[in-house]
């Protein structure tokens, strides 16, 4: 079941300089349920532009994103309830207990204090962070922040997950936790797409891929489909050969 | 229960402002500055203000002067005498209420009477020169004179410079004419001569029940102001730029809670932050002044009575303040570049604060809804025991109209797509360069200038006359101040922010005809629009500044040649104010404003600056100054550069000179313009005759395209191309 439409998405932006700058430019994709969605590209493609034209965080200048059949345009309040964002930087409250932030967010999605302690109870068991549940964020490693952002995207159980470079600046073990994150998210029905600039991590857990250069849309579809196009072997090697291909880049 | 007396979103801005305040006040740094600070200072400041007040009060009562005498022959005598004397002298009257608190705090007797201290000069030293080094009070000097009763001639020298030194003098002059009197009283009354004299005198003093303030009163609204301000930067930093720096801004915008709500709870937070400083400095001071027996002293009658309505002057401060730092706050991108901001609103807060302290200063129509300084006068008037209930709800109101105002224009900015997402900046742009020259100097940067001129120019502003006598050397040197403050500082700045050199300054294009031509004829005619306008809106602003004009021009400046009055006067303020406001700040200011709100924002900083003066606060000046402002900001936008304002400017300024030089022969023709009536109905028709065409002229310019608009494509190529 398609969950989530990217329809022509575009997003210009105004520089300091007066001028309009196509950050994004006309996107399109679909991502089923239950099902990972890579969307990959170098820094400045336009991969965490999208992403927040989907959850509402940005107005689209044209296009729209439907979650779940609901107009990104129309109605942001109805998409940001389905949608858990775990964003770049892993952002937490220095002064508050990971318990207390959780059930803050929690109380932002309006779900009942009760369904938010189980919720939370459920998550520390999966995501390993009981131990430190009453501890002030501020205090926490970076893993450890990680989890509590982790969860806290997923506090009020939404169908869809997007989720901008997740793994930058973890070690190995930090970035096997998003992995099995994944996994766990694909076990659970969830549609999922992920942002990310490390391509032999996408290929991992990725299964299906949009290619992003320059804020358009460049291949889409599965590895499969994508090496039979290119006849390039690795996520790696078709990227590469995308950027320097002259008829690309001077589009 | 509680959610059927309230809204859903009220109970959730609730929630939200409780999870803000959680997080500020475990915060124990908070807590040290807002509360634990304002209760160690207070009784601290609190015991040296009575030991100030005592030790006075005690010098008054047991004042011993010194006097050098060369002989103690001498002494001898002048101690007789001076004790018979004292003797005859009327007690005086007393001077405190036999309960008043500072007398039941030293619980001594106040001694009425001074005592003198007689000793001989040192060796090598003469009595004068003992009383010229301040080692005595008094150099007396006894001569004894033969006859029956022996003559005492005394000579004495005192200091008229030193209070003490006069003070002896009157009392030692005092008891010699009592003893004088007395001894003409009993010559004539030994011949049997009943002495009537023809004044009789009869002195009886009171003491006022109505105890009125000390000046220190004065000092407490600012005081409570000052730190009300303060208590409320911290948090409104940290809730909106801090967070986004932090990246848990995001947390916010992604859930499904309006940005108004989100704004709201923030709100709350920082004003609960902001009271709760205003009431533990509140509580703070007042405990100390009534535990330490000062609040009758200090605050006059009207004591501790006046709490509850400063406390309501409070809330609603902190409630302007708060909106106003929020709004500020949250267009910031980061923690950095917020205080960068706020940098240039607390000076320009304190400032008419500070100079609303200035005594004499009467709270009027304009003052009375002029943000800050109506709070600080409003609560000054209180405590000195003056409470206008008309003029207290037009404060209240005014200022709770600005709160809400702020508050919208937050919500405006709070949380938008060009706050969260955009480039970032900080104060390293002061120094930095990246990538090309910029076309304006940052707009935190220029901000910041701003903070900067403004007390220098009124500081740098006071040297020439120190310098020296003449007054054609002080406005030459005037030019330089002008020079220095207006054109060097920003020149500094451009240059350190990597800026292009005319373009920053809004000199990168000659001067277009339609423009030149609008320049002069406004130039020739706004004189007479501003004055008018000043003269029906009851302003007195234009007048006042030709009276104060006539003042300055006295008969020494009218001998220094009319070129240098013109250059100084004229001139010099016309081009520098140009290049600072229109071409440095205008044009810097254009990088984050649209230029409507560029104009405005500089025209109200332009009317801001010409209110302060070195003497004073001139609030009338704010309105023409500030229309003067959107003129010319206006006609930068249409020419693309500040030449025509100078133009413009230097004309006017020219034209108020000119006007006050042949003031009484345009008082021939109708024209009174120190007596601040209308001007002839021909003369105005033709200024403004002269000023619609000015105007025609300028919408006719056609509007330099100094930064066209195209689309660029993300490999940077033109999408025109």
């Amino acid at each position: 079941m398609t969950v989530i439409r990217a329809d022509h998405l575009t997003k210009r932006f105004s520089t300091s300089e007066n001028r309009d700058v196509v950050a994004v430019d006309s996107v399109s994709f679909e991502v089923q349920s239950g099902e990972v969605f890579g969307l990959l590209g170098p820094n400045g493609a336009g991969k965490t532009t999208t992403l927040r034209m989907m959850l509402g965080l940005l107005r689209p200048s044209s296009g729209d994103a439907r979650i779940n059949g609901c107009s990104v345009s129309a109605d942001p309040d109805q998409v940001k309830r389905l949608v858990g964002f775990v964003s770049t930087s892993v952002g937490v409250y220095q002064w508050l207990t990971t318990e207390e932030m959780l059930l803050f967010v929690g109380d932002l999605y309006n779900v009942p204090p009760e369904t938010c302690r189980e919720r939370i109870d459920h998550l520390s068991r999966l995501l390993d962070f009981s131990s430190f549940l009453h501890r002030r964020c501020g205090v926490l490693s970076t893993g450890q922040k990680q989890r509590v952002s982790l969860a806290r995207a997923l506090i009020h159980d939404p169908p869809v997950m997007l989720l901008d470079e997740p793994t930058r600046g973890l070690d190995i073990v930090g970035s096997q936790v998003i992995f099995e994150y994944l996994q766990l998210l694909k076990s659970e029905g969830r549609a999922v797409v992920i942002c990310t600039h490390r391509l032999d991590e996408a290929e991992r857990f990725g299964d299906r891929f949009g290619l992003m250069h320059q804020g358009a849309m460049r291949l889409t579809g599965t590895l499969a489909e994508l090496q039979q196009q290119t006849g390039k072997k690795g996520l790696t090697d078709i990227f590469i050969d995308l950027i320097r291909s002259p008829q690309e880049t001077g589009s | 229960m509680k959610s059927a007396i309230l809204s859903p979103t009220t109970l959730r801005t609730v929630r939200l402002a409780v999870k803000e305040l959680r997080e500020i006040l475990r915060d124990r740094r908070t807590i040290v500055t807002l509360v634990l600070m304002p209760l160690f200072i207070y009784p601290m400041l609190g015991v040296i203000v009575r030991r100030v007040l005592l030790t006075g009060m005690e010098t008054a009562g047991t004042a011993v002067f010194r006097i050098v005498m060369e002989s103690d022959e001498e002494a001898a005598i002048l101690r007789q005498q001076l004790e018979s004397g004292s003797a005859l002298l009327p007690s005086p009257p007393p001077q405190n209420t036999p309960g008043s608190p500072l007398q039941t705090l030293m619980k001594s007797p106040r001694r009425s009477r001074p005592e003198f201290e007689v000793y001989p000069p040192a060796p090598g030293a003469t009595p004068e020169s003992e009383l010229l080094k301040g080692y005595a009070d008094l150099a007396i000097r006894i001569d004894i004179l033969d006859g029956s009763p022996p003559v005492c001639d005394w000579f004495i020298l005192h200091r008229a410079d030193a209070a003490a030194s006069v003070q002896a003098r009157n009392h030692v002059i005092e008891c010699l004419r009592a003893l004088n009197e007395q001894w003409l009283r009993r010559t004539l009354e030994a011949h049997g001569i009943d002495l009537v004299l023809p004044v009789r005198i009869t002195e009886r003093s009171l003491v006022s029940s109505e105890q009125p303030a000390s000046p220190l009163v004065t000092f407490i609204p600012l005081v409570l102001v000052l730190m009300t301000m303060t208590g409320a930067v911290y948090p409104a930093i940290d809730l909106t730029a801090g967070e986004r720096e932090r990246g848990t801004m995001e947390i916010l915008m992604a859930a499904p809670v309006p940005r108004r709500t989100l704004l709201a709870g923030k709100f709350v937070a920082v004003l609960t932050v902001a009271l709760l400083t205003a009431t533990v400095n509140m509580v703070s001071m007042f405990a100390t002044l009534f535990t330490l027996g000062l609040d009758r002293t200090v605050l006059g009658s009207s004591g501790l009575r006046t709490i509850p309505l400063i406390l309501l002057l409070m809330v609603v401060f902190a409630a302007f303040f708060s909106a106003v730092l929020l709004s500020i706050t949250s267009v910031a991108r980061s923690f950095k570049e917020a205080q960068a901001w706020l940098i240039p609103l607390m000076l320009l807060s304190l400032t008419p604060g500070v100079f609303s302290l200035m005594p004499g200063l009467e709270m009027g129509p304009v003052l009375t809804v002029t943000p800050l300084v109506n709070i600080v006068l409003s609560g000054r008037d209180l405590l000195q025991g003056h409470f206008d209930l008309l003029r207290f709800t037009v404060v209240l109101i005014s200022t709770a109209v600005y709160s809400v105002s702020a508050l919208a224009l937050a919500a405006r900015v709070f949380g938008s797509d060009a706050v969260l997402y955009g480039s970032s900046s900080s104060w390293s742009s002061l120094r930095h360069r990246h990538g090309p020259p910029r076309t304006a100097a940052p707009p935190e940067s220029a901000l910041l200038t701003l903070a900067l001129v403004f007390p220098l120019f009124l500081v740098i502003g006071s040297v020439p006359t120190r310098l020296t006598d003449s007054l054609s050397g002080v406005l030459l040197l005037n030019i330089g101040v002008f020079l220095l403050v207006f054109a060097g500082v920003p020149l500094i700045v451009l240059k350190a922010t990597g800026t292009r050199l005319p373009g920053g300054l809004g000199l990168n294009r000659p001067i277009p005809r339609t423009a030149a031509a609008a320049a002069i004829c406004l130039g020739l005619s706004m004189w007479a629009i501003l004055y008018e306008i000043s003269v029906v809106i009851g302003l007195d602003a234009e007048a006042d500044n030709l009276r104060r004009s006539l003042e300055t021009l006295t008969e020494g400046l009218r001998q220094t040649p009319l070129t240098i009055r013109l250059a100084a006067l004229a001139v010099a303020p016309a081009v520098c104010e140009e290049l600072f406001f229109r071409g440095f700040l205008q044009t810097s200011l254009r990088e984050r404003l649209k230029p409507s709100a560029a104009v405005v924002a500089t025209a109200l900083l332009f009317g801001l600056f010409h209110i302060f003066v070195r003497d004073g606060l001139f609030v009338e000046r704010l309105i023409p100054s500030t229309i003067m402002g959107i003129l010319l900001g206006w006609m930068r936008e249409r020419s693309g550069t500040v030449l025509p304002g100078m133009l413009l400017h230097v004309m006017h300024n020219g034209l108020l000179i000119g006007l006050v030089d042949f003031q009484k022969t345009l008082e021939q023709y109708g024209i009174g313009l120190a007596q601040q009536t209308h001007l002839p109905v021909m003369t105005t028709l033709a200024c403004a005759g002269l000023a619609a065409a000015g105007i025609a002229f300028l919408a006719a310019a056609h509007p330099p395209n100094e930064r066209p608009r195209r689309f660029l494509r993300p490999d940077g190529t033109d999408t025109s191309s």
